[in-house]
């Protein structure tokens, strides 16, 4: 950790990858590199505007580059989309837990996804891919609210290539002049499409706090352990390093205790769903 | 065996050292202050409830470490608000003295600590400023209306803590010493300190005695919640209707955040176009943004359940991490709160309000 923890390292824009209308991937180039965990995050700051947190969408294998997909939702994000290639931005961390990959071994991996909540997972996915002798299978179920909110678009293609990698895709709505063959509905109604050996699958679930709300009770429904349902939970966070209180759920500090947690840790915690 | 036995023995001989009591005249605080001054910013207690900073030129006719805590708490000099967190380049050339500290603040202290120097990380501001400072604590004889320390099994008195505690006996002070810099500090201005003597301990555990009994008077009203179990009380009430109830006079105003010795929630801004320099502000779980999410997601929107929350982690969520509460009774929240809200007559009532049917009798 760096001496000072709350001074960021300076990293250069170095490619921007507009996604959909809202959502771009901005490739960041940090003058030292950052190591991370999958599923851990980092916080990217812009000078005199403000500081956000975002878990890198890339993979981990890779050292010098770190990728984060970044929808426009807020002050910090809109900011951030206004910026161009090779300007400068800040980037501290990385904090928290990441996904407990080893956990996975021998198991099935079901990877259920909501719009921009894609970018955890993506970076989750090609840490999977890289060793997907390890796994029975995974499958990934991805929703966005309409064909055009899909990230990655152009990645699937490869991916479905992938042996051992099954991938459902759903929209909420269809505009009447897009063609989509794939499912329309909410991402849970995949659930009811794969096939997983439930006794032997962990659930990794990231997306907006209502779609992780009901895809978790829906995977409680259809028999999952709340041990085997992984949750990367979204807070308020400003400082990352569990002492400025903006995360907590109960006692918990998503920022240090999570943000991956199991459902079996926080099931009792009243206010978890936002 | 027998090397345990010498370790033991040398241990205990330390503790003992630590321990050295000593006494000092009334008349003798100002020039054993002055003597302090060249090397130390002192911030001492006053009859308003102040911490003044002492200066030589003025006599301090202000001076009251006997009276009850100051109106700032403690962690105003540690976990400063709007600071700037970078980290100083060299030493400070003073340390800091805060004369007239009181337990609860003394208390409330810990859970900063174990805040901002435990955890994943040191905070090295906070480190910075608790280094550079010395705590002079002293009894709390004359304890204010809102204070309720001994119904949470507090004392008014500080025990621990502190590098030098002044307890007012007839005509002095004891001086206890509790740390090595505390020692320090008295052999170097030894000519002040008297050996203290059995009367003056006796007189001691007297006047602590009495200002015990005076917040059991103080707080009658709340005999029944005396040493009770706030962590179950507030865990097994949290979905409670009386939480609705006895929020709708809150206005949300924040002032129990700010002015709590142990509530220690920021939020870091970023003010500058030019750099990277953060700026840190105290924040407060009670504004209605404090955990909404980009895209308008709120674990608390409503007003019951950010007040709610407040207790939840004072009572319950920090007694699971710290095994204390994150609450020392000193009752400023009560004296600031512009709705006459009152954290003893909230928990009293959520034990009457109870769900749960053992707490009926």
């Amino acid at each position: 950790m760096q001496q000072n923890p709350y001074i960021p390292i300076e990293s250069k824009i170095e490619k921007i990858i507009e996604e959909t209308p809202n959502i771009k991937t901005f490739v960041l180039r940090p003058e030292q590199p950052i190591s991370f965990n999958t599923g851990q995050f980092v916080q990217i700051t812009i000078p005199g505007v403000g500081e956000s947190p975002f878990t890198p969408s890339s993979s981990p294998f890779v050292k010098e580059t770190l990728d984060v997909t970044i929808m426009k939702v807020g002050k910090v994000t809109e900011k951030i989309h206004e910026l161009k290639e090779g300007k400068i931005v800040g980037i501290r961390g990385p904090y928290g837990n990441g996904y407990p990959v080893e956990k996975f071994y021998n198991k099935e991996v079901l990877i259920v996804g909501g719009g921009v909540g894609m970018a955890p997972l993506r970076s989750l996915l090609l840490t999977l891919i890289e060793q997907m002798n390890k796994f029975k299978k995974v499958v990934l179920c991805y929703g966005a609210k309409t064909p055009e909110d899909i990230v990655y678009k152009y990645l699937f293609p490869e991916w479905k290539k992938v042996s051992g990698l099954e991938i459902l895709r759903s929209v909420d709505k269809c505009p009447q002049n897009v063609c989509w063959d794939e499912t329309t509905g909410v991402v849970t109604c995949l659930l009811d499409k794969c096939k997983t050996n439930i006794e032997n699958t962990v659930a990794i679930v990231c997306g907006p706090p209502i779609m992780m709300k009901f895809t978790t009770l829906k995977l409680i429904d259809k028999g999952y352990k709340p041990e085997n349902i992984y949750l990367s939970m979204e807070r308020n966070m400003s400082c990352g390093l569990g002492k400025c209180g903006h995360c907590a759920i109960g006692p918990y500090f998503v920022c240090k205790d999570g943000p991956v947690f199991t459902y079996a840790e926080l099931q009792d915690q009243p206010e978890l769903w936002a | 065996m027998k090397i345990i036995t010498i370790n033991m023995e040398n241990k205990n001989i330390k503790q003992e050292k630590v321990k050295m009591i000593k006494f000092i005249v009334k008349e003798d605080i100002l020039n054993f202050i002055k003597t302090l001054e060249a090397d130390h910013n002192i911030y001492y207690l006053t009859k308003d409830q102040n911490y003044a900073k002492f200066s030589n030129s003025e006599y301090l006719n202000d001076l009251n470490i006997e009276g009850v805590r100051a109106i700032t708490p403690l962690k105003a000099f540690f976990f400063i608000n709007e600071e700037n967190l970078e980290l100083p380049q060299k030493p400070l050339h003073k340390s800091n003295i805060i004369f007239g500290v009181k337990n609860c603040d003394l208390q409330a202290k810990k859970i900063l600590d174990n805040i901002f120097l435990g955890g994943i990380c040191i905070d090295p501001l906070y480190k910075f400023h608790t280094e550079n400072t010395l705590i002079f604590s002293s009894d709390c004889p004359q304890p204010g209306n809102s204070c309720w320390c001994t119904i949470l099994n507090g004392k008014p008195y500080s025990e621990e803590g502190f590098d030098l505690n002044f307890s007012p006996v007839q005509e002095g002070f004891i001086v206890e010493v509790g740390t090595e810099r505390g020692e320090k500090i008295i052999t170097q201005a030894q000519a002040f300190f008297k050996e203290v003597n059995q009367e003056q301990l006796l007189n001691r555990e007297m006047i602590r005695k009495k200002s015990i009994e005076k917040l059991d008077e103080i707080n009658k009203e709340y005999i029944s919640i005396k040493n009770f179990n706030f962590q179950e009380l507030t865990k097994e009430n949290f979905n409670s209707e009386y939480w609705r109830e006895t929020s709708k006079t809150c206005v949300q105003c924040t002032g129990c955040n700010n002015i709590c010795p142990s509530c220690y929630c920021f939020y870091l801004s970023d003010v500058s176009k030019e750099n990277f320099q953060k700026i840190r502000y105290w924040d407060a779980c009670h504004y209605t943004g404090y955990a909404r999410v980009a895209g308008g997601a709120n674990p608390r929107p409503k007003i019951f359940e950010r007040f709610r929350n407040r207790y939840e982690c004072k009572f319950n969520y920090r007694m699971t991490n710290f095994k204390m509460y994150a609450c020392t009774g000193c009752g400023r929240c009560y004296d600031v709160s512009p709705c006459r809200i009152d954290i003893r007559k909230v928990l009293s009532g959520l034990k009457t309000n109870a769900t749960k049917s053992i707490y009926s009798n």
